[in-house]
């Protein structure tokens, strides 16, 4: 998908979901997205610690924001990457799966 | 009201439905969310509404709950002038909703993404604010 597409994805779930005007989604959609980048790099960050349960509570983050953003698909892979971290999954190729979730939204926050 | 949410996007989208029905103060920490509500106390006040996250840092929102109650209760403050707590979480959490129910009396619970308009039925139930056409209570 691309950067426009999510952007409208997003802008139009935020003015059904939450009655809010274009004009205040406008407003709020860069500090939005700079949030939604920095959940990504502290992901990122999570996987240094090798501790799944760390892993989890990041996936636990970025996957409410999703969520909140209407990124539903997103925020499943962010879901099961909580889940197995919590569940302290020590075989699960976290590095993959965040790189996937990178992938996705890589568009959107560049 | 008090927006207790770690999380910048869903404490701002919390805080844009409710603000047109009262002051809303937020609290990002556990920690954060008892001495804003103890504060309170302290000069006879209460928060009519607390949106309340469970996974928050410090002191997680279950046990933000039980202090709330404990709280009142040492004030002697209950029934209709309780605080009423709407817990926030996601969609795959039901244990942590059934024990807020059970273990610290919550309200109502939403899970994410928040529905703005089961929040205000919320609100209305409690009668925290007035049915759509007549405005709002706060």
């Amino acid at each position: 998908m691309s950067a426009r597409q999510l952007s409208d994805r997003i802008r139009l779930f935020l003015c059904e979901q939450f009655q809010l005007t274009p004009d205040q989604v406008a407003e709020m959609m860069p500090n939005f997205i700079a949030t939604l980048s920095v959940h990504m790099e502290n992901l990122e960050r999570s996987l240094a610690a090798d501790d799944p349960l760390v892993i989890g509570k990041a996936g636990h983050t970025i996957k409410g924001a999703l969520l909140n953003l209407g990124l539903t698909d997103y925020a499943e892979l962010a879901y099961a990457i909580e889940k197995m971290g919590k569940g302290g999954d020590r075989s699960a190729d976290y590095k993959a799966l965040v790189a996937n979730l990178r992938r996705l939204i890589t568009p959107l926050i560049g | 009201m008090l927006i207790v949410e770690d999380e910048f996007i869903s404490r701002t989208l919390l805080v844009e439905i409710l603000k047109p029905y009262g002051v809303c103060h937020t609290a990002t920490t556990g920690c954060e969310a008892v001495d804003v509500l103890d504060r309170a106390y302290s000069v006879d006040s209460h928060y009519d509404l607390v949106c309340l996250d469970i996974m928050i840092p410090d002191i997680d929102g279950q046990e933000v709950l039980k202090k709330i109650r404990r709280m009142e209760a040492s004030r002697g403050i209950g029934g209709r002038d309780a605080t009423r707590v709407i817990i926030t979480t996601a969609l795959d959490d039901s244990c942590n909703i059934i024990k807020a129910f059970l273990d610290g009396q919550c309200d109502a619970y939403l899970t994410k993404p928040i529905d703005s308009e089961k929040l205000l039925s919320h609100l209305r139930y409690m009668q925290l604010i007035g049915e759509p056409a007549h405005g709002y209570s706060f």
